[in-house]
């Protein structure tokens, strides 16, 4: 075999070698990080919606990213608690329903750490969590719901658009025209309904009575200061705080921070397509008929919703 | 020419090696060392002791998706910058560019090295390895460079040329989604 030769095949050599003791130095490097008691944080920041994209700057909160996030904290057995950073002033109220459902029925320590403001139904989703800390200057509370519908006559009669209906069920069009009193006392007690919900799940995830909640919940806000005299939080603090009330919950001796590494530009790029269409929609559109569109989706809305 | 002649060609002797590569146009050699390369690559990068991301649960699915994505990616590129060669009077084929780009690879063998060295010596490794990193980055550019050069047989001008228009057409979609989320506001990030 030539010289030559002999040189490539020792190149390739000591870099299949290189690539065998990375393997064994990052396998145990592994092992060590794995025998750490890690406390997650993971922020959830935005609105809460049923769907909002899974690019990670769509800036909602979903039930599909905090369940695929606390999977991820599910499987890792290092991590032994959970820190959720909740800054939202809430959203929509099956969303939050079933975002408390899932942070109710994990597994591990979960302990809410609020931050500027965890409103609404961002105190909807903080309520099931084992402990709640927050900064004496947080917005928090508003236990209310609102039920919101856009009024079109406006715009339509703008637009020059006019609007026919044809309906079997009587109250099939009372999204496009006024509202009767009979369906104003309808939607009243389906408000009421999404209220006593919102109470029983703060009564059950905080230990309170159901009186004593129904009192706070005027909608009002509370300041984290006051959260606390009234039991709605459990401590005052930062993210410290709430490692600090995690490891305490879990019994950690030595409770070692850790946030999931961010997905890759790679992985970021895959999941833009999903905003070709919305984009396209933009591009094509008249400004005005791209408003009616949007204004069309937003149909009537029942929230957990500090609305501003 | 051996498979061990070329990769010593591909390091001591780029220009006339890839001259070689481009007009015999080695297929399954090329495969093979692109292959062979990326997998190292995309070895190397899962080796993080954390996580790869929710996409790529598995190391075995993420080199695997990692692999055939760079292979299409690999031939597309081959085309664009042979049509775009041929536009400046170069005379290559695509075969012999696929070729010449993917030995030019080989330099990213040493990465894992790189990296190695940074690890044994410890504080201070990463800057060291950070540094070779970025000197066999630079080779492999050179080496794409020298690859489409001598595949189609036009200057080192037009060489570079073609690079930057094949890599501006590459980021038009981008540059076009970014202006558009720009002119018409960013709330369209938010459907």
């Amino acid at each position: 075999m030539s010289r030559r030769r002999i040189f490539a095949a020792v190149l390739i050599g000591v870099a299949i070698l290189s690539v065998i003791l990375l393997t064994v130095i990052s396998d145990r490097e592994g092992a060590r990080l794995r025998a750490l008691e890690r406390v997650v944080v993971i922020h959830l920041q935005g609105v809460i919606e049923e769907a909002g994209g899974t690019w990670d700057f769509s800036g909602f909160i979903t039930l599909r990213r905090v369940a695929r996030q606390l999977e991820r904290a599910a499987e890792d057995n290092s991590i032994k608690a959970v820190v959720l950073r909740i800054n939202s002033p809430g959203g929509a109220v099956a969303a939050s329903q079933q975002i408390a459902a899932v942070i109710r029925d994990f597994k591990k320590p979960v302990v809410v750490s609020m931050g500027d403001m965890a409103a609404s139904g961002g105190y909807y989703i903080s309520a099931p969590a084992d402990g709640i800390v927050a900064h004496p200057g947080t917005m928090t509370g508003s236990i209310g719901v609102i039920f919101s519908i856009l009024n079109m006559d406006g715009l339509y009669e703008k637009l020059g658009v006019e609007l026919e209906t044809i309906k079997s069920g009587r109250h099939k069009d009372m999204f496009s025209r006024k509202f009767t009193d009979e369906e104003r006392r309808l939607l009243q007690r389906i408000s009421d309904e999404a209220y006593d919900q919102f109470i029983t799940e703060v009564a059950e995830g905080r230990n309170l009575e159901k009186e004593y909640v129904r009192e706070l919940a005027t909608g009002q806000l509370y300041l984290g200061s006051q959260a606390l005299e009234l039991g709605l939080v459990d401590r005052l603090g930062g993210i410290e705080e709430a490692i600090a009330l995690a490891a305490e919950i879990a019994g950690l001796e030595k409770p070692v921070k850790y946030e999931f590494p961010p997905p890759s530009f790679f992985e970021q790029l895959t999941r833009f397509n999903a905003y070709i269409p919305a984009l396209l929609e933009k591009i094509s559109l008249p400004d005005e008929l791209f408003l009616l569109e949007k204004i069309k989706q937003y149909g009537p809305q029942l929230r957990y919703q500090v609305i501003l | 020419m051996n498979i061990l002649d070329r990769l010593f060609g591909v390091v001591a002797d780029p220009v006339s090696t890839m001259q070689e590569i481009s007009r015999e146009k080695p297929i399954g050699w090329s495969f093979a060392v692109f292959s062979g390369i990326t997998i190292i690559a995309l070895w190397v990068s899962s080796l993080t002791p954390g996580e790869t991301g929710s996409l790529f649960q598995t190391r075995t699915g993420f080199i695997l998706g990692g692999l055939i994505s760079s292979i299409l990616f690999h031939l597309f590129i081959s085309g664009l910058l042979n049509l775009l060669a041929h536009g400046l009077k170069g005379a290559g084929s695509y075969w012999g560019v696929f070729s010449a780009l993917a030995f030019a690879r080989f330099p990213l063998i040493f990465l894992p090295t790189g990296q190695l060295l940074g690890v044994a010596i410890g504080r201070g490794g990463s800057v060291l390895s950070g540094f070779v990193s970025l000197a066999i980055f630079f080779w492999f550019i050179v080496l794409n460079v020298i690859a489409l050069r001598e595949s189609q047989g036009f200057s080192t001008g037009k060489t570079i040329l073609t690079w930057g228009l094949a890599l501006f057409i590459l980021a038009l979609p981008i540059i076009f989604l970014v202006s558009v989320s720009v002119l018409k506001g960013p709330g369209i990030l938010m459907p």
